[in-house]
């Protein structure tokens, strides 16, 4: 009776120990694979974020490269008007000079004339005139 | 001085402004008034009457003024003009008083407190009034400030964050200029009595409470007055006034249900608030090790050994395990000694890939299903007993995900501050003397961040996962950096906290050099970020 009741209570314990192990080494291996796959997970979602930025910062920076082509644009019709600009003022700068050539010519012609003997000459004979008028004014 | 211009408002065409605003953004400036210095409140005068917005009203109270010219001077500006109200207060009742006495006069549906000696940006109004309008929700704006003194000499610009509640907690940073919705004023009760000197901190944390319409207008429009007696010129002559924020905190947190101590700091003039746990969660500290050895304080020391030794030694906290990461081909008395110094508490995970610091704390955390994870360098050694107390507490806010302690070196200077981004990612004030309060507090406080090294971090798993742990791609540098501007892109709070300490011994265990790869994947993906640190706007 009494061996009886040995085998009976020691042989569901035997078989429920094995399989306590089973399960745990079950366990284990199932942890395992939570950790390999949350791994995996994190590496697709690092991936995933990863690009988002890299897409981001592309998006960025062809903006700022947009911004920038639209600057260089209006910079160089800037520059253009300004060349053009420059060519305006270079050809008044010429007329000008020119005028100041026909200038200084018609000085020098006046000087002359002041300095001629026939100019005095006609100076100191409409002296007089030229008094009586300064009076009368 | 010139690159503090750049912060300034600069004027625009106020044809333009009219286009964009219209003539319906009224401005109501509040204004109570005793005993001013005459000369800073006629400038306060110039500097209202000068704004470029000209749809305001001011909203004057005297409190009674002794000085016989103040009520004077106060009908005059009423009858020259017809947007200025004011109210004579028939006897003194103080600030508060007089402040509600000035509420009651608006009219409009923005208010912008403005004291009787301080003056405002011409364009102050102006700024406010167009960001309103692009932005019809806000409820309340702060921008920058600085002082002037009784010559007129603008200094201290204050370049402040964006939103940080929990720099809230410590200081009033936003203060001046302060921009809020008047129902909002009249919902939460204008100005209490019993918090004189403190009483805008007190209005603005009831105001924080109601709304998440918050914004920061990266601009100084406000010239805070420094004279003999006022705050602007030192803190400490109203201590008064850190009484009532003490209180006024106390009563905000309550009402946030936030169980805290707080205290105040006679030495740096903050607020402190810790907070009180009501429950433990589990902390896994995860700590990545080759078993490096390397002289600490003069002797040689197997620094993973030493890192645990402290945590156990030190730490008050009383959920927590610690999570060894060991490459293969460590030696084994490294082993030994964890198990021998680790008992219980000591899980060892083993690592056999080539090193990828990265990799290494993911294998960690996928190792623990602890709700709350601690990245820790093993050059590491627990100063703070209540380090893992402290910062648990930031992260049981909701949508705090990650938070660090101040590491100084060996000789106490700081090795990391939490993160700037500006100009680009590096560690904030490294170097500086760990007892320094730094520019405006920032030293002193716990505040909000755009990153903490990796080298100390304590991050919720699940925010850990969401976000795809640390970045394999960085194997050496900047994975901390990548993964908190992954953090931020989610639109969560990593805080930074001073009131938890820990050594770090840099680079002892891993090469110091940084990869040119790295650099140029971090610059690829984030970028754009560089340069403009929202938390951290001093270079």
């Amino acid at each position: 009776m009494d061996d009886n009741s040995k085998r009976s209570t020691s042989l569901p314990a035997k078989e429920l120990q094995s399989e306590l192990i089973q399960l745990q080494a079950k366990l284990q291996k199932a942890e395992e694979k939570i950790m390999i796959l949350e791994l995996a997970l994190m590496q697709s979602r690092d991936f995933a974020i990863g690009s988002a930025a890299q897409a981001g910062e592309a998006v960025a920076n062809m903006n700022k490269f947009l911004h920038l082509k639209d600057l260089l644009k209006t910079a160089n019709i800037h520059i253009e008007n300004h060349e053009k600009h420059i060519a305006r003022l270079e050809a008044t700068l010429g007329e000008v000079g020119r005028a100041n050539e026909v200038h200084r010519a018609k000085s020098k012609q006046l000087d002359l004339v002041y300095e001629s003997a026939s100019w005095k000459i006609g100076r100191f004979f409409m002296l007089p005139i030229r008094a009586i008028k300064r009076i009368a004014r | 001085m010139e690159n503090r211009q750049i912060f300034y408002a600069a004027d625009s065409s106020n044809q333009a402004h009219r286009a964009i605003v219209g003539t319906t953004m009224r401005i109501s400036i509040v204004t109570p008034v005793y005993n001013p210095p005459q000369a800073a409140f006629e400038q306060c005068i110039d500097s209202v009457l000068g704004q470029t917005h000209s749809d305001w009203e001011w909203c004057l109270v005297d409190d009674c003024s002794t000085q016989a010219w103040v009520r004077t001077r106060l009908n005059e500006l009423q009858a020259q003009d017809a947007r200025i109200k004011v109210y004579l207060r028939s006897q003194n009742g103080g600030i508060v008083a007089a402040s509600n006495d000035a509420l009651a006069l608006v009219s409009s549906e923005f208010v912008a407190l403005l004291d009787n000696d301080d003056a405002l940006h011409r364009n102050a109004l102006k700024e406010v009034a167009s960001y309103i309008v692009a932005n019809p929700s806000v409820d309340y704006i702060y921008t920058d400030e600085d002082k002037i003194n009784q010559d007129g000499e603008h200094y201290e610009p204050f370049l402040k964050p964006k939103w940080s509640p929990e720099r809230f907690l410590a200081q009033n940073y936003c203060s001046h200029l302060s921009v809020i919705r008047t129902s909002l004023i009249n919902r939460v009760g204008r100005f209490r009595d019993g918090f004189d000197g403190s009483q805008d901190y007190d209005l603005l944390l009831r105001v924080t409470e109601q709304t998440k319409n918050i914004a920061h207008i990266p601009k100084i429009l406000y010239h805070w007055r420094a004279v003999a007696g006022s705050t602007a010129l030192a803190g400490d002559n109203k201590l008064y006034a850190f009484t009532s924020a003490t209180r006024a905190i106390s009563e905000h947190l309550a009402r946030r249900s936030i169980q805290a101590e707080v205290g105040f700091n006679q030495t740096n003039l903050m607020v402190t608030v810790k907070r009180k746990l009501t429950k433990h969660p589990q902390v896994s500290i995860i700590i990545p090790t080759c078993g490096t050895r390397k002289a600490v304080f003069g002797v040689d020391t197997c620094l993973v050994v030493n890192a645990v030794e402290s945590i156990l030694r030190k730490t008050t906290y009383p959920n927590y395990e610690i999570v060894v990461v060991v490459d293969k081909g460590t030696p084994a008395e490294v082993y030994t000694d964890l198990k021998r110094v680790g008992q219980d508490r000591m899980k060892i995970v083993e690592y056999d890939k080539p090193f990828n610091f990265s990799d290494k704390c993911n294998l960690g955390v996928v190792s623990t299903d602890a709700p709350l994870v601690m990245l820790l360098n093993d050059d590491t050694e627990v100063i703070s007993p209540d380090w893992l107390e402290t910062m648990v507490g930031h992260i049981s806010e909701s949508d705090v995900a990650m938070v660090g302690p101040m590491l100084v070196f060996e000789d106490n200077r700081i090795q990391s501050a939490a993160h700037s981004n500006t100009p680009t990612p590096h560690n904030f004030c490294r170097g500086y003397s760990s007892s320094e309060l730094g520019d405006f507090g920032m030293l002193a406080c716990a505040r909000e961040c755009s990153g903490v090294t990796g080298a100390c971090a304590l991050i919720k798993r699940d925010v850990y996962l969401e976000v795809g742990g640390m970045s394999e791609s960085f194997p050496l540098a900047f994975n901390d950096c990548d993964f908190a501007f992954k953090v931020l892109e989610r639109g969560y709070r990593i805080i930074w906290t001073p009131h938890a300490k820990l050594f770090h011994f840099e680079t002892a265990s891993r090469p110091d050099h940084v990869e040119p790869k790295e650099v140029e994947l971090i610059t690829a993906r984030w970028g754009r970020n560089f340069g403009r640190d929202e938390y951290c706007r001093i270079q």
